[in-house]
């Protein structure tokens, strides 16, 4: 059987508490992404998305651990010393960030800072790498690439630095690109070019795409397959369209329903009543139960495991299967 | 850009008047007759009237300020009384020792404080961080005419591997002379490394949290090249104005190692005039040296455009 | 393989190093302040005892080793190093404290008001900060001795003129985030004059904020004070003091090397000990500005 590009298995990420204990934010995490494909993972802010996508590029914040496997092409990064993390980072995975004003360095001017991954990791030389990073500035619609290449990021709007950092990512042809809210920080009218740039390039190149978004809307336009996490749990995946019209998770239908959409009569939007629980304060049995309308006395008893449906749709709930709420 | 500069220069003209007005004024306000120090016990009423006349004594305040304001615009710093030679060349004669004295402190202080800084600042609470962070403390803490006197003990009373001071000139070549202020250097430069690391490893610590360090993980730059590459250049700019501040306490500081090594730089300069009660020269001194701290503080707002590109677009 | 990892972690920090890491962080005060009341307590004593007069000369036992005549041994003079030390620990430590308060009540005064009123004052209040501050107090003792003569006097002038912008620019910055405080400005509108507005609510937010920078000056102060006596620019002979004590060693240094060292040990300690203690101070008072 052919290893898929990335394979994560059993992967939980802990955060070390003031006292000396760990608290587990990310548990019982999956997922598998064949080379070129696209993967949207959806969820609220404190659902340990960004946590997950840090955790593959192996730069979670020092007082954070993660435990299982994740395999980039058949090796487990997570039992991999820096100095080898260092070839895959930029080389094998790209990363684009959410905020492109403070993911710049200030003080570089945005040519250098796109070259200096080939430099340092290719052994290019600086004026090939330069020649290069206006080229990769050219292929995201930067205009006039070679001047805006020798200025500082401070000169730059919000939409153009987001394509620097796509340039930037983009750099070493890694096989796979993990975007974090790529679009988040933009105004709405720069959103959808970013967004086709970044489609545009992906399809020229053949990446693979993990999109972290809590925006259902990009997901849905960018990417085949979608994974929804809520309170660091694996809530549902399978083919973006299967989980937009027949959300299997009452979590998935409160997030659907949450989504702004023209409606004729004006209706009011939405909104899941609560918040994402701390890590620190989640609820016994199903991390949704306090906030879920369908809930049972059940949901409150057992952590409901992660269940297949068919081939590559998976659910988290013990009422997705027969008993679904109409 | 040019607009900023010109607004620092227009700033840095006018501290440079006030402190040259407070000066005088002080050195003229206080009780105590110029000519009556300088020629002390040998007065006598005509031998003070001509001395007070030469140095113009006679005037009212505002020509005598504007006199020597004149001068020093025009590089005559009045004559020494005791030296009767001007005042321009001896200071220029002295410049050549304290000038590379301080530079020399100040590459040394700066070549101890960055890698200390930044290695504690990587190894954060770590056994190398204490370490660095006790060394710091007690850098600050040693005052530098001391360390140079226990360099003097060690290196040339008990080893004599040097001589215990003096300075043989730089037409002795450049070896014997720069030879001669190594050991000062390093008494002068040890307490500004101390302020300097610690200043160092809390800005690097504070930038290293910053979005774009991770980016530079990100394309796979090992962690020491993320922090030199990224996070130390954005670190300098408070590590610059610390140094700039300091500057104040390097000049203190080279009239004390000055003493110590017996270098016949400005400060002896300044010790002499006033054992000798050479007033002319104590003041021309005295605001040599301010004009050296108001412009080093003029390069370090300078140096802000270098280090910053924001800045630069900026005004 | 499903559900919840088990609660208890893996991995626990050892309670040792964590006590480790408290006990580092208090450390600075506790050092600091043990520091400084010995050596406080010991310029009080000085005051009513010393081993021996510290002018007394006994020129046959002069340039002994410690212990060999009395505890710290002897000078070129033949006085006792242990009761030179104990009085000019009184020296210095009277000159520094009297230099910083009144450089700090000076300081205080300037960047409250300017803080207060803003505009002009300000701008010529704080322009006056940076001709002070370019003139080192070494510089101005030199200047001033010249005129005055050299003394206590004049040392502790110098000092405390230097200490001035210091203070300044600390309480003005302080003082001027306290304006800014939305009850502040209620007070204002309410008819509070600015004199008023100062004393109730002003001072007392800052007070912290004066008193870790005056316990940081008082390091500082000494340092200069030493540097002044080794010049010659401070007390007036026959009296001891850390700096004179270091310039008389200077010519026994192969003979006597304690004498160069006592001294500076001295200085070293009780800045080492006023800056810990300051750096505590800042920890436990004033959170906001803790440098690490």
């Amino acid at each position: 059987m052919d290893e898929p590009l990335l394979r994560i298995e059993d992967l939980a990420i802990f955060i070390d508490g003031p006292d000396g204990g760990r608290q587990a934010i990310v548990a019982d995490m999956a997922l598998t992404l064949a080379a070129g494909e696209t993967l949207g993972i959806v969820g609220e802010s404190g659902s340990g998305k960004s946590l997950l996508s840090l955790a593959v590029m192996g730069l979670l914040p020092a007082a954070v651990h993660a435990t299982g496997r994740i395999l980039l092409e058949g090796r487990n990064l997570l039992a991999m010393g820096d100095d080898a993390l260092c070839s895959v980072r930029g080389r094998r995975i790209g990363m684009i960030f959410q905020e492109p004003l403070t993911a710049l360095n200030p003080a570089m001017t945005v040519g250098d800072q796109i070259a200096e991954g080939m430099v340092i990791q290719q052994g290019l030389s600086w004026r090939a790498a330069r020649q290069e990073a206006i080229v990769l500035l050219d292929r995201v619609r930067m205009p006039d690439a070679a001047r805006l290449s020798k200025t500082y990021p401070h000169a730059l709007s919000g939409g153009q630095r987001q394509r620097v950092g796509i340039a930037i990512a983009l750099a070493m042809k890694p096989a796979l690109m993990i975007a974090d809210e790529p679009t988040t920080a933009l105004d709405v009218t720069v959103q959808a070019e970013v967004l086709d740039i970044l489609d545009d390039l992906r399809r020229d190149a053949g990446m693979a795409l993990i999109l972290v978004s809590h925006d259902l809307g990009v997901i849905a336009r960018m990417c085949a397959r979608t994974l929804v996490l809520y309170a660091g749990r694996r809530m549902e995946e399978g083919a973006t369209r299967d989980v937009l019209t027949k959300p299997l998770n009452p979590y998935t239908r409160g997030l659907l329903r949450a989504v702004p959409r023209r409606q004729p009569e004006g209706g009011r939007l939405q909104t899941i009543p609560g918040t994402v629980p701390s890590f620190a304060a989640r609820p016994a049995g199903c991390c949704f139960s306090d906030r879920c309308p369908d809930r049972i006395d059940a949901c409150h008893a057992d952590e409901p495991p992660w269940t297949r449906a068919t081939p590559g749709r998976g659910v988290r709930c013990i009422r997705a299967h027969g008993e679904r709420a109409p | 850009m040019t607009g900023l500069i010109l607004q620092r220069i227009l700033s840095l003209v006018l501290t440079l008047l006030a402190v040259s007005a407070v000066i005088f004024l002080v050195m003229d306000v206080l009780p105590g007759d110029p000519a009556a120090i300088m020629l002390g016990t040998s007065a006598t009423p005509e031998t003070l009237e001509a001395l007070r006349r030469e140095l113009g004594l006679d005037q009212p305040l505002v020509l005598r300020y504007l006199a020597w304001l004149g001068g020093v615009a025009t590089g005559d710093l009045g004559t020494s009384y005791t030296y009767g030679v001007p005042v321009a060349g001896l200071i220029a004669e002295r410049l050549a020792v304290t000038l590379p004295l301080a530079v020399f402190a100040i590459l040394l202080s700066v070549g101890i404080a960055l890698p200390l800084g930044v290695v504690s600042a990587a190894r954060r609470n770590g056994p190398v961080d204490y370490a660095a962070g006790l060394l710091s403390q007690m850098f600050i803490a040693v005052p530098g005419f001391w360390v140079g006197l226990l360099l003097v003990l060690v290196f040339s009373v008990s080893l004599g591997w040097v001589p215990s001071g003096g300075f043989p000139g730089w037409q002795a070549g450049l070896a014997p002379a720069l030879g001669a202020l190594v050991l000062p250097a390093i008494a002068l430069a040890l307490p500004q490394a101390g302020v300097l690391t610690r200043v160092t490893r809390s800005a690097v610590i504070e930038v290293m949290n910053e979005d774009f360090v991770r980016t530079a993980r990100a394309k796979g730059l090992p962690r020491r090249q993320a922090q030199w590459r990224h996070a130390v250049p954005n670190a300098l700019v408070p590590v610059v104005t610390i140094l700039g501040l300091q500057f104040t306490f390097l000049i203190a500081g080279a009239v004390l190692v000055e003493n110590v090594f017996n270098l016949p730089g400005l400060g002896r300069l300044a010790l002499q005039a006033l054992s000798q009660r050479d007033i002319i020269v104590m003041q021309d001194v005295v605001l040599f040296f301010a004009a050296l701290v108001i412009v080093m503080n003029f390069v370090v707002d300078l140096s802000y455009l270098a280090l910053d590109p924001r800045l630069r677009t900026r005004a | 393989m499903s559900g919840v990892p088990p609660p208890s972690a893996p991995r626990r920090v050892r309670p040792v190093a964590t006590a480790l890491r408290q006990g580092l962080s208090r450390g600075p005060l506790w050092i600091g302040g043990l520091l400084i009341g010995f050596i406080g307590a010991v310029a009080l004593l000085s005051l009513v005892w010393t081993p021996l007069p510290p002018g007394k000369l006994q020129i046959v036992q002069k340039l002994k080793p410690p212990l060999a005549q009395g505890l710290l041994g002897t000078d070129h003079l033949g006085r006792d190093v242990a009761s030179m030390l104990m009085v000019g620990a009184w020296n210095s430590l009277s000159i520094a404290v009297l230099a910083v308060a009144m450089g700090a009540f000076a300081g205080t005064l300037l960047g409250v008001a300017a803080a207060a009123r803003r505009g002009w004052f300000e701008a010529i209040a704080m322009r006056a900060n940076d001709v002070i501050f370019a003139v080192p107090p070494i510089l101005s003792a030199m200047m001033l001795g010249a005129l005055l003569g050299t003394g206590r006097f004049t040392a502790i002038i110098a000092i405390s003129v230097f200490m001035v912008p210091v203070f300044a620019r600390v309480t003005a910055s302080a003082a001027r985030q306290v304006w800014s405080r939305d009850y502040v400005q209620a007070a204002r509108g309410a008819g509070k004059g600015g004199i008023r507005i100062t004393i109730d609510h002003v001072l007392p937010n800052i007070a912290n904020q004066i008193i870790v920078q005056a316990t940081i000056q008082l390091g500082l102060a000494i340092l200069t004070e030493a540097g002044l006596s080794f010049l010659g620019l401070g007390m007036a002979p026959p009296a001891p003091t850390w700096g004179r004590m270091l310039a008389d060693a200077q010519t026994y240094l192969g003979r006597a090397p304690w004498l160069a060292i006592l001294p500076g040990l001295a200085i070293a300690l009780t800045v080492l000990g006023f800056n810990m203690l300051g750096d505590g101070l800042r920890d436990l008072l004033d959170p906001r500005e803790r440098s690490r």
